[in-house]
């Protein structure tokens, strides 16, 4: 093996370690994302602009938290938990427009954009190569 | 004469120095008259001076508490700490306005001042974009938002300054922030200028590359202080929240970003001439959007401290900006074409246009889910909030298709790359992708996402990692030792090394990221004095809760001890949670216990009694390398700034 | 392929343009939602989710079973320390007086407080109708109240009829009453 393989194979080894500290590191904590916290980070507060409940200490924030947890232990699906603030609140109080009707162009538009314009790019990327070749 | 009749006396002199200089520079082209040139230059000059003076009128009325002048009173009282004078001169609309106009007559002194003699025929041009760019932030101020405007009868008492303001974090954000926004009229009044003389070749196009990066490290720096400062103080436990004025911070950033990479192919292989003219002018229209949605544009935000009624006069402005680009470009595209075309997808031009691809389709995200509730309002006529998840779940992969590129990009030859060297370059690097990937998904239980980004992570710091070590063996061979031959590796290409570093901090930042977004524990606990709750590694004791009375504010305070699992005591902390009446406002402050592997994040949420407090605990992983990032980002700007020492002869 | 791109970019720019100044005229040239900042007065009710009020009041005694479940009702979310509130409060108690003996209902219910302030505030305006205490704001966001104080109003078929945000002058809230009554 020359020098130069060996130096390589030498940074392989210490990336791969500094890898695994990394990893180590990070993976020993235990998984708890509760429920709740799904929740509250989808329920904007009614009253401080752009914060969600999960952020805001606001007074209605910590009762809507309560609220949540309320239904939760009667054993509501987070869809009726959802829907109990979105029917009291409007579609508003939700942090992500919903996945039906006019609002699903949301998330459809700008991936239909993205995957289009970068057909785009290549086809014209490739026709112009052609022509450099010419 | 009362120094609020001065400063605004200043105001209008600055109107008038910048509508000669505007019409001077214009005329003096025209008839091209030497003399009417450098008055007009002279003039621009000037506003540096008449504009220092008016802001230090407005500092003056501040420190001597001069509740005559309206703005001093909405935003200063007698018991403030002077050291808040700064903060308080762009806490509102009209001093914010009169802050960005000091700091665009700072910004066009220097530009012109050191500009190099290539252009010195776009130089009117330069001057009258400057010139007429500042004319409409003072005519605004004369007119509409008078930071000088007084009272009948004088107050004893100011109102006081926003106690969210009041702030150490404060004094670097918002003005870093604005002035990058505001100066991005640098850049662009330069490529307006080289484009009027249909010459945007090479010659000039360091110094807008200069001027670009400054710029660009500014405003990065500005929104990077204003996560640390969201982070630390506003006890939100997090550190971006796709806000609209975040947003609006962010696009032209991402734009510049893209525009200080594609310049680079433009110097080197005269090539997407057209775009880059494109980038800048979407910059500075999304900086003008930023200004307006800043000052009365019809979204909802945490940030509301600037916002005012003007929402018509900078929505006319943008627009104005918009045709005026529109039409430049329109008449002048022709002149730009570029020399050369992209020939192979496995080029450095091509990955530099995948990059700008990229950087460009997150900034096209972000401003789609800031506008889709307007169009939701006009078109379904239903109010909707796009929040994070969006921004998350859209942004995201494109985003990680954005680093894979950082981490491909560097390996690929300008024109052609060979198949071999491609694959001697890269083998190692996708090696440890793979290695970090399978190890991930088999230990962690965690969305394959998260995975994957730490694996493209892996993949760009060692691809970095490999072609220092490369070079610096390369060095070596001359005898010098390891270290110094790295240390001149990085001296000998500045620009490119200190592009890797920057490329270093970004991807500290990202492991930040990925750190609070897939790997955060977060718990809800109700606690009494003595309890303990165990988080992670950590055991967490409330010590006792304080409550203090001051004149304008009720403070709570929790001390905290924090120890670890082996129940040895590794720090005391605070948390406080503190309302100030006069504002119906409170300001929570967390308790933070930071260390390179993971931040204890304790948030006060709620005292209940006065032995009782329900606390929010959270594990942030790796957050600690994402303001790490920072400096090493400004390092390496520095880096790639740094001139070289011209040798003479 | 040129033309068609720079058509359909020339499209995209004037719409946004179009949006911006629509959306900018409706919010009047000020930051906030369109259409959200009027945020005083009569309001439209989309959403059907009256439930009784049941409990103790402030003073520990038991609400009223709605004894008369056919009664209008008028449910006001208020507290001490929201300044909108203490300018209505003399409006409440005067009307009260009135409305009371035409089988009129209020029940005022106050949000985010403490006892001591309320009966403080309740013996100073001197309410006369059932005061209580929402503890974890229940009632507050089953009525999806957003600001105080927010008033509803209930008729006998135990329907929301009106929702009112904001301070209350007597004419407005004579005017909803009899018009509700009317209808009845």
């Amino acid at each position: 093996m020359s020098k130069k393989k060996l130096d390589i194979l030498k940074i392989f080894i210490l990336l791969n370690s500094f890898l695994i500290i990394f990893v180590s590191c990070i993976s020993n904590n235990i998984d708890n994302n509760n429920r709740e916290y799904g929740l509250y980070s989808q329920i904007m507060c009614p009253v401080c602009d752009g914060q969600t409940i999960a952020e805001s200490q606001a007074s209605i924030s910590n009762d809507m938290k309560k609220m949540v947890n309320t239904q939760i232990l009667e054993g509501k699906t987070d869809k009726e938990i959802l829907n109990y603030f979105k029917e009291r609140y409007g579609q508003e109080i939700i942090s992500n427009p919903s996945y039906s009707g006019f609002n699903i162009t949301v998330w459809i538009a700008p991936i239909l954009i993205i995957l289009g314009s970068l057909l785009l790019l290549i086809y014209y990327l490739r026709k112009n190569m052609n022509k450099a070749e010419l | 004469m009362t120094i609020s009749n001065l400063g605004f006396t200043l105001l209008i002199l600055t109107m008038n120095l910048c509508l000669y200089s505007l019409i001077g520079s214009l005329i003096g082209v025209r008839i091209s008259s030497k003399t009417l040139l450098k008055s007009a230059k002279n003039a621009n000059y000037c506003t540096f001076i008449t504009l220092a003076f008016s802001v230090s009128c407005l500092v003056y009325a501040f420190v001597a508490g001069d509740f005559s002048i309206k703005y001093v009173f909405n935003h200063s009282s007698l018991s403030m700490d002077p050291i808040y004078t700064w903060v308080a001169l762009y806490a509102g609309n009209e001093g914010s306005l009169l802050y960005i106009a000091l700091i665009i007559s700072i910004s066009s002194f220097i530009t012109l001042f050191f500009m190099p003699s290539e252009l010195n025929e776009a130089e009117p041009y330069i001057i009258s974009i400057l010139s007429g760019f500042l004319l409409f932030f003072v005519t605004v101020m004369i007119f509409l938002a008078n930071p000088f405007d007084t009272f009948q009868n004088i107050p004893k008492d100011g109102r006081g300054i926003n106690p969210l303001l009041a702030h150490p974090g404060m004094f670097s954000h918002p003005p870093l922030l604005m002035a990058g926004l505001a100066t991005i009229i640098i850049p662009f009044s330069l490529v307006v200028g080289m484009v009027f003389t249909g010459k945007f070749r090479n010659d000039g196009l360091d110094y807008i590359r200069t001027t670009s990066l400054i710029i660009w490290s500014i405003l990065g720096i500005g929104l990077l202080l204003g996560s640390w400062w969201a982070y630390t103080i506003l006890g939100w436990g997090g550190y971006w929240v796709w806000d609209p004025i975040e947003n609006v911070g962010l696009m032209p950033w991402l734009i510049m970003t893209a525009f200080i990479h594609s310049i680079i192919v433009q110097r080197r292989r005269g090539m997407f001439r057209v775009w880059n003219v494109i980038l800048i002018f979407l910059a500075f229209v999304l900086a003008q959007f930023g200004m307006f949605i800043n000052r009365g544009g019809p979204v909802v935000s945490v940030h509301s401290f600037a916002a005012s009624t003007l929402g018509y006069i900078f929505l006319g402005f943008m627009l104005f900006s918009a045709i005026f680009c529109l039409l430049v470009f329109i008449l002048y595209s022709h002149k730009i074409k570029s020399d050369n075309n992209v020939q192979s997808f496995l080029s450095r031009e091509s990955a530099f246009l995948i990059n700008n691809f990229f950087l460009v389709a997150i900034t096209f995200v972000t401003l789609w889910g800031l506008i889709f509730p307007l169009i939701s309002e006009l078109f379904a006529g239903e109010t909707v909030t796009v929040g994070a998840p969006y921004y998350n779940s859209v942004n995201g992969p494109v985003i990680l298709a954005l680093l894979f590129v950082m981490g491909i990009g560097p390996n690929l030859s300008w024109r052609n790359t060979s198949k071999e060297n491609l694959i001697s370059n890269l083998v190692a690097p996708l090696a440890l992708l793979s290695i970090s990937f399978i190890l991930l998904i088999s230990f962690s239980s965690k969305p394959i996402i998260s995975s994957l980004s730490i694996s493209v992570i892996v993949l760009v710091i060692s691809t970095i990692i490999i072609e220092w070590s490369k070079g610096s063996y390369r060095i070596t061979k001359a005898g010098t030792p390891w270290f110094i031959s790295f240390i001149k590796l990085i001296a000998n290409n500045r620009k490119k090394y200190g592009g890797y570093i920057v490329h270093i901090s970004i991807l500290l930042v990202a492991m930040g990221v990925i750190g609070i977004n897939f790997y955060q524990i977060k718990v809800d606990k109700v606690l009494s004095v003595g309890e303990e709750v165990k988080v992670g590694r950590y055991i967490v004791e409330l010590i006792e809760i304080d409550e203090n009375e001051y004149n304008d504010r009720r403070e709570k305070i929790a001390t905290f001890l924090v120890k670890n699992n082996k129940n040895e005591e590794i720090k005391i902390m605070n948390g406080n949670n503190t309302f100030y009446p006069s504002f119906n406002m409170a300001s929570i402050r967390a308790a933070i216990h930071s260390n390179p592997i993971e931040d204890l994040y304790i948030i006060p949420s709620d005292f209940l009694s006065n032995t009782d407090m329900k606390l929010i605990i959270s594990i942030n992983p790796l957050v600690w390398w994402m303001w790490l990032g920072g400096p090493i980002f400004i390092i390496g700007t520095l880096i790639s700034l740094w001139p070289y020492r011209t040798k003479k002869g | 392929m040129k033309k068609i791109l720079s058509i359909v970019s020339a499209i995209t720019i004037l719409a946004f343009f179009i949006l911006l100044i629509i959306s900018t005229i409706n919010t009047g040239g000020k930051q906030g939602r369109p259409g959200l900042n009027e945020v005083s007065g009569e309001v439209a009710v989309n959403y059907n989710n009256y439930v009784p009020i049941r409990g103790k009041d402030i003073y520990g005694k038991e609400l009223p079973e709605s004894s008369n479940d056919n009664d209008i009702i008028m449910i006001d979310f208020w507290a001490s320390w929201c300044p909108p509130c203490i300018q209505e409060a003399s409006v409440l108690s005067s009307s009260y007086e009135y409305w009371q003996s035409k089988n009129i209902r209020y029940i005022g219910i106050a949000l985010w407080d403490n006892e001591t302030s309320v009966k403080k505030f309740v013996e100073k305006y001197d309410f006369k109708y059932d005061i209580t205490l929402d503890k974890d704001g229940k009632y507050a966001i089953n009525y999806g109240v957003k600001a105080l104080p927010e008033k509803f109003f209930i008729n006998k078929d135990g329907e929301i009829v009106k929702k009112y945000i904001g301070p209350i002058n007597r004419e407005s809230l004579d005017n909803i009453i009899a018009e509700i009554l009317e209808k009845e």
